[in-house]
């Protein structure tokens, strides 16, 4: 048996909606006691926490690995305090069989993050047939999507839907028309133009998910919007829930930074999909997020190559590797006052958590696995060609300086990052 | 990196030519008077110059194309360079990776110049970030974002023409949307202080936001017509005309074509342009493409001369040369 005690860190968990300075302690993989521990308890190992914030290790809704790449990625997740990533399915990984669900299981006995398979929708994410989406679950898939692409024939979509709300299932939806997105690689607007480049309309993204909707309320499917990142479509999810649809969105982390502004010298590194939005989407997306329209932030992590990037933007290949400036980006929503510490909280592990429906996990109570980190405001971080940890160096966000780090985090009470000295 | 930065030296001289956005007013206007002295040379009978003895110039060409290959190649000839013309064709798969191997494995030809046709917006922009730095890139044209050599050549024929830019109303008619041509000639014109620039077509041919370039769009081309003292016709390709952005050929004469009786609105000694190739009965009538107004056959030879100068201004001089 390991006993742990993390002392005096300001424990920050909006499940329990605690947000002061306390204790915490750990035996084996659980969080044993938060605040008054129990009388016999003896600590094996002290972890001083003063003047750091204790969070519940971030739930990731959206990485896409491969993989080759997977345990790499799952071990950078880790270091960044991601203690749980939702993984595909993407053209090159699709999970539309049951083997291929427990391929991605044996990869959690990896060194980083506990991976959550997503299965596919439809099998080889072709929109024709429904896949046996409880055997995948029972393999361990946590949800199911039809990936970036989107199930064109609105029948097919109907009885996927169907067939998900009658095991109860969970259902991803990253929205874009397949017609008005085809072919397009940036937003279009003013940007598009100049550079003459194809484009996609907000109204691509909106379309959809009006067209969603009305199936989610038809079929009674628990569904969830990813990568929102055009501003009129907040409107339809708040007035869906609203009417008390079974929804929830996300947003990826760089749309709520960056813009179709940032395309403009046709650097690639921006080349994102869903497009780069403007500044004004932007801006709608970050009230969205803070008046609860959007429910949680994920990092929409997509490793690149080199060759994948040293395109012309058209060619190159989307994505941004966003794992590790996941926390670093959203410190900064709270050092610009647009959430607080507990709310960021809530996006970026407690509704993820409640959205997967998970057991457990996004919580730092008694019983609960401890999937932890610890947070230094006194730290600074910058990325660099030599400390980034991901196999893809495509981020907009090298050299940037955060203010805060990432000192200690654990995945069911082993030691990640940091060390047990202190 | 900025367009500009890439664009020009630390003494706003050319380094590369990419695109008209990110130039200014005086790089212009010093194209146009440098194409004035090459114009001489074209009427002599020994018409070449010795200002690119001893240099290569690469014409790589992604995409086909006539008449801007053969006036680049002409204009290369008539300044001494020594050329080799590239046409290589675009597989699906890999192209991005041959790409630059491509450009590394020509400059290791010790060529000084890449003249760039490629099917990508922002190929040019691209192929010129990752050359060495004694080679310039020249854009004969990328994707649907620039075709700056075709503009110089438009504005000079305008100049030659009708002198001053200042008073100048002109109306440029057709598919805006996938015209590198337009954007590049939308930046010239606004650059060198046109009174106004319309565009005249379809909102299925138009790009969104297109007003923020710095034009007046029009849908009816009897109201854009109007008063104009330039009209630029663009190109319609034949892909483009079957249903899909209009409902065909005909119908397109029908409500955009520049028929003689259309081009009556505009301003009575008006010119008519086009960059060509054109459809006679598509986007033109016959009788106003062979008119007097017409200088689209004087767009071809005034293009050797500007793309001279833009060749001439843009090759490192042998100084920066060392390497």
């Amino acid at each position: 048996m390991t006993t742990r005690l993390i002392t005096n860190a300001h424990i920050v968990d909006p499940a329990q909606n605690l947000n002061k300075v306390a204790d915490l302690a750990i035996e084996d993989d659980k969080i044993l006691a938060v605040g008054t521990l129990p009388e016999s308890f003896v600590p094996e190992t002290i972890i001083d926490g003063t003047g750091k914030y204790l969070f519940p290790g971030l739930i990731d809704l959206a990485v896409n690995v491969t993989e080759k790449n997977m345990a790499q990625e799952a071990a950078v997740a880790a270091q960044a305090g991601v203690t749980s990533m939702c993984c595909g399915p993407t053209i090159s990984s699709v999970i539309d069989a049951v083997a291929e669900a427990s391929l991605v299981q044996k990869s959690r006995i990896n060194d980083g993050a506990k991976i959550y398979p997503v299965g596919a929708l439809s099998i080889g994410l072709e929109g024709e047939k429904m896949t046996p989406m409880v055997a995948l679950k029972e393999a361990g898939c946590i949800a199911f999507s039809n990936g970036t692409g989107s199930i064109k024939d609105t029948r097919v979509r109907r009885r996927c839907f169907e067939y998900a709300a009658s095991f109860d299932l969970l259902v991803l939806i990253q929205a874009a028309d397949p017609w008005l997105a085809k072919d397009g690689c940036v937003h279009e607007g003013m940007i598009s133009t100049r550079l003459g480049l194809p484009a996609i309309p907000a109204e691509a993204e909106s379309m959809e998910i009006a067209r969603c909707l009305q199936l989610i309320e038809l079929t009674g499917v628990r569904a969830h919007f990813s990568k929102i990142s055009a501003g009129r479509s907040l409107d339809l999810i708040a007035k869906a829930k609203a009417k008390g649809l079974p929804i929830t969105a996300d947003v990826a982390i760089h749309h709520l930074w960056l813009t179709d502004m940032d395309v403009v010298d046709f650097n690639s590194v921006y080349h994102v999909q869903p497009p780069l939005r403007s500044s004004r989407d932007r801006q709608l997306l970050r009230e969205g997020l803070r008046e609860g329209v959007i429910d949680a932030i994920c990092s929409d992590h997509c490793p690149v190559g080199f060759d994948g990037k040293m395109l012309p933007f058209q060619d190159s290949v989307p994505g941004i590797a966003g794992i590790e400036t996941l926390l670093p980006l959203s410190m900064r929503l709270v050092d610009e006052g647009l959430l607080s510490y507990s709310q960021l909280i809530e996006k970026l592990s407690t509704n993820p958590a409640k959205i997967l429906d998970l057991p457990q996990g996004g919580q730092l109570s008694a019983e609960q696995p401890a999937d932890l980190l610890l947070y230094d405001p006194n730290e600074t971080l910058r990325l660099t060609e030599e400390n980034i940890g991901s196999s893809g160096h495509n981020t907009p966000f090298m050299h940037w300086d955060f203010n805060g780090a990432v000192t200690m985090v654990m995945v069911d009470g082993s030691l990640k990052k940091g060390s047990l000295s202190s | 990196m900025d367009i500009s930065q890439l664009q020009l030296d630390s003494d706003g001289k050319l380094r590369h030519f990419l695109s008209i956005d990110g130039l200014n007013r005086q790089i212009l206007t010093d194209i146009l008077d440098r194409a004035d002295s090459f114009l001489d040379i074209t009427h002599r009978i020994n018409k070449t110059v010795d200002l690119l003895q001893g240099r290569t110039v690469i014409n790589l060409f992604f995409e086909a194309s006539t008449r801007t290959r053969t006036t680049f190649e002409l204009a290369e000839k008539r300044l001494s360079a020594d050329i080799i013309n590239l046409n290589i064709a675009t597989s699906a798969t890999n192209k991005g990776e041959s790409l630059l191997d491509t450009i590394r494995n020509l400059q290791a030809m010790q060529c000084d110049m890449f003249v760039i046709r490629h099917g990508m917006s922002g190929a040019s922009q691209f192929i010129a970030q990752h050359v060495a730095p004694h080679v310039a890139v020249v854009n004969g044209g990328d994707g649907w974002h620039a075709h700056p050599s075709q503009a110089m050549l438009d504005m000079y024929t305008i100049r030659h023409h009708k002198k001053n830019f200042e008073p100048l109303r002109v109306a440029i008619v057709g598919d805006v949307m996938h015209s590198r041509v337009a954007r590049s000639q939308i930046h010239a014109l606004n650059m060198l202080g046109v009174h106004e620039v319309r565009v005249i077509g379809p909102k299925t041919l138009m790009p969104t936001d297109i007003e923020k370039m710095g034009v007046t769009v029009f849908h009816k081309i009897e109201q854009g017509l109007k008063d104009v003292d330039v009209v630029i016709m663009l190109r319609l390709q034949n892909e483009r005309m079957q249903g899909a952005f209009i409902p065909n050929q005909a119908e397109f004469y029908h409500t955009y074509g520049l028929t003689a009786e259309r081009f009556t609105l505009a301003a009575p000694d008006a010119i008519v342009m086009h960059p060509g190739p054109i459809n006679r009965g598509v986007e033109i009538e016959s009788t106003v493409a062979d008119s007097k107004h017409s200088v689209i056959l004087e767009q071809v030879n005034l293009g050797i001369a500007v793309r001279m100068a833009i060749l001439a201004m843009t090759i490192r001089t042998s100084g920066e040369a060392s390497r």
